[in-house]
């Protein structure tokens, strides 16, 4: 008997659930998203909450390194969990990684936004903390923007937002009718995640050659005072759709260009920067020009061997949708070093030196197919003085709201083996990433 | 008494039938001009909450979640527009802004939390994705009425059916479209696109509508497409116009630092 009622209502259940299926299926349609959209606010803030993803990344070498023992460029597998509050004035973001890195075998641990934002008046905003700071007219060329960047994780692979590295800053934003200004101070120098010979190989002026770690290359960094922080701002309005900014920056080299004999290290030198942007809708793409005037302070006009000498850099893009879905975009961009004569006097070997005008083009083709589940991705880094190139190919997929599919190259080389690209011929390597997101 | 409210009633009735016999025949201009205001200008500003479920054609699901806020220049004219995304969680906190503009190309930015980078986007063809949804670009912030030409097919009791012909053919998927207006209030209730060889290949349907402040406005909309069996669903909620927005929201501020004070959701 019980067992038979039992049964009834299972019946009944299943029966109900079918019918008012059918009956609402339209209806339950439009109300099944997972979560709770409802049209009462909650009266107290609900739990903060909580996103974040799981990703695998796989980089194997394609060539052949004589120096490095290791086939894999990377295998890691990384958490995050991420967290955005807004309300009651303030914002707070925090992002934080765990992961593991397959081919030293170690966890890692790192915060990579922990900041609270805030308005105390109408027009200005502040943000402190640790964030990622961006600015510049630039498709992967930067000429005023000296935030901190991971160049390791670029060559090897990883996502691209991982090519910038936060900063610890205070970041002041104020904003008027006549003109916008965002100020921001780095107490401490934040370096660039550089090359360091461990996974990644680079060309060493000093050997005279390709060098591996051991031992890393590891750099005098700036020290804890005052002045040894970094200060950069950023002046900007629209005016009629053309974007027009100025920039200045007073801190280091963000890799350790320059050398001190007395210690026999490599460090980072000062460096002062002005510049400038402009950026509109032009011949029916985006067209954008950008200036910056970097004076190497220490090089005292070329006088001294063991600095870079100041430069002027100059960038010129346009980027267009070509047909429906297919983008292109297209940069020229140059650097000219100024004293030049003094530094063919010092540096009399080619290798030694920069060249007098360092010219590099770039294109990007993005193919957004199914809606943009599936895109193809193509940029070319080529420079006619340098002879060198980097290309990376990059196919991505979506599926659904919580897998991510990469798979690409990050393919180098050039005529010399000092150049920027050529330097790194061995680090070529092809990738792939799966990530899944909560 | 009963007598004036009775002829009262019947000056109306004798009117109404005339009025709306002048627009259909003669004015397919005002009709579709009065339907792109009721779609796309209600009120000087509003905002609203958007939810998308993409449906692809072999039953895949996606969702979207944003907050859009929009501001007039003018009605039928230039308009500004401020999209924050907070679904699915790897968009999360990404903002577009649009300035569009009736004469040129629009501009159009988009902010990438993860890089902090306000990217500059070329204006493009209005008739792609918009955040891979069955929505095109177009569908969301309108079709300049001067690119097509526009022919009153048909008068139902209802609904003035308006045929539409692309006068650049080669800008377009479509060879033309009908549009279904509701007669009293204006609304574009149903467009159906038809390929060059006639065939039906994409819908968009008005499923549900509010009166919001007062204005008519479509809260469930559906496009489907005929070709893939894929479609997508979109349901706003969350609807308030004339907030008195401001033009300075509209800014590469709001794209760093969302401005929450529109951003919220509004006593109802």
């Amino acid at each position: 008997m019980n067992k038979l009622y039992r049964l009834a209502l299972n019946l009944l259940t299943v029966l109900g659930v079918s019918l008012s299926g059918n009956l609402s299926a339209n209806e339950q349609e439009w109300e099944d998203w997972g979560d709770d959209w409802s049209e009462e606010e909650p009266a107290s803030p609900p739990v903060i909450p909580i996103a974040g993803f799981i990703e695998a990344t796989s980089s194997y070498r394609t060539k052949d390194s004589n120096l490095l023992s290791e086939e894999w460029v990377a295998q890691d597998l990384r958490g995050r969990i991420q967290s955005y509050y807004q309300g009651h004035g303030i914002t707070a973001s925090y992002k934080g990684e765990l992961y593991f890195d397959g081919i030293s075998s170690e966890w890692h641990g790192i915060n990579r936004e922990a900041y609270i934002g805030f308005s105390p008046a109408s027009a200005i905003d502040v943000r402190a903390g640790r964030q990622v700071l961006t600015w510049g007219t630039g498709d992967l060329l930067f000429v005023n923007d000296f935030f901190p960047k991971n160049w390791v994780a670029f060559f090897s692979g990883y996502d691209q937002q991982y090519l910038k590295a936060p900063s610890d800053a205070l970041k002041i934003s104020a904003y008027s009718e006549a003109i916008n200004v965002d100020f921001i101070w780095s107490p401490e120098f934040d370096p660039d995640n550089y090359i360091t010979g461990e996974k990644l190989v680079y060309y060493s002026p000093l050997a005279g050659d390709i060098v591996a770690a051991p031992p890393p290359l590891i750099a005098e960094k700036p020290g804890h005072n005052l002045e040894d922080g970094e200060l950069a701002a950023r002046l900007f309005k629209t005016i009629r759709g053309i974007e027009l900014a100025t920039y200045l920056y007073q801190g280091f080299y963000k890799t350790p260009v320059g050398f001190d004999p007395q210690n026999q290290t490599p460090y980072f030198p000062e460096l002062q920067s002005i510049g400038a942007s402009a950026r509109a809708n032009l011949f029916g793409g985006i067209t954008n020009i950008e200036y910056a005037y970097w004076k190497s302070t220490d090089s005292d006009n070329g006088q001294n061997p063991y600095v870079p000498n100041n430069q002027s850099r100059l960038l010129i893009g346009y980027e267009t949708e070509v047909i429906r879905n297919l983008t292109a975009n297209f940069q020229v961009y140059s650097e000219l070093t100024h004293d030049y004569d003094k530094l063919k006097q010092r540096a009399p070997a080619k290798k030694d030196r920069p060249r007098r005008a360092r010219q590099v083009m770039t294109t990007r083709w993005t193919l957004n197919t199914q809606q943009s589940n599936l895109v193809y991705s193509l940029f070319l880094f080529y420079s006619p003085s340098d002879e060198d190139y980097y290309l990376i190919p990059n196919v991505m997929y979506r599926l659904g709201d919580n897998w991510q599919f990469n798979g690409g190259a990050n393919l180098l080389g050039g005529k010399q083996n000092y150049t920027l690209f050529g330097q790194m011929e061995t680090n070529s390597n092809i990738y792939l990433r799966a990530k899944y997101i909560f | 008494m009963k007598l004036i409210a009775q002829a009262l009633t019947l000056a109306v009735l004798a009117a109404s039938p005339s009025t709306s016999k002048a627009l259909d025949s003669s004015n397919v201009e005002e009709i579709i001009q009065r339907a792109n205001n009721v779609a796309f200008y209600q009120g000087d500003d509003g905002r609203a909450e958007t939810r998308m479920k993409i449906v692809d054609g072999s039953g895949r699901e996606q969702m979207r979640q944003f907050t859009i806020l929009r501001k007039d220049l003018k009605d039928g004219g230039d308009q500004l527009f401020f999209v924050f995304f907070q679904r699915p969680s790897d968009v999360k906190r990404t903002a577009f802004l649009v300035k569009k503009h009736i004469q040129g190309d629009d501009d159009r930015w988009l902010y990438l939390p993860s890089l902090d980078l306000v990217k500059r986007i070329s204006a493009g063809d209005k008739r792609t994705s918009f955040v891979g949804s069955d929505f095109y670009y177009e569908d969301v912030s309108g079709r300049a009425l001067e690119a097509d030409k526009h022919y009153l097919v048909e008068t139902t009791d209802t609904h003035y059916i308006i045929n539409n012909q692309p006068l650049d053919p080669g800008s377009v998927e479509f060879k033309h479209y009908k549009v279904w207006i509701n007669k009293q209030t204006y609304l574009p209730e149903k467009t159906e696109y038809f390929d060059k060889q006639e065939e039906l290949y994409r819908s968009i349907e008005a499923l549900d509508q509010q009166q919001i402040d007062g204005f008519t406005t479509v809260t469930k909309m559906k496009v489907s497409d005929h070709r893939t069996g894929g479609y997508t669903l979109s349901e706003m909620r969350f609807i308030k116009y004339n907030l008195g927005i401001p033009d300075d929201v509209f800014s590469e501020r709001a794209l760093r630092t969302p401005p929450q004070e529109w951003l919220k959701r509004p006593v109802q």
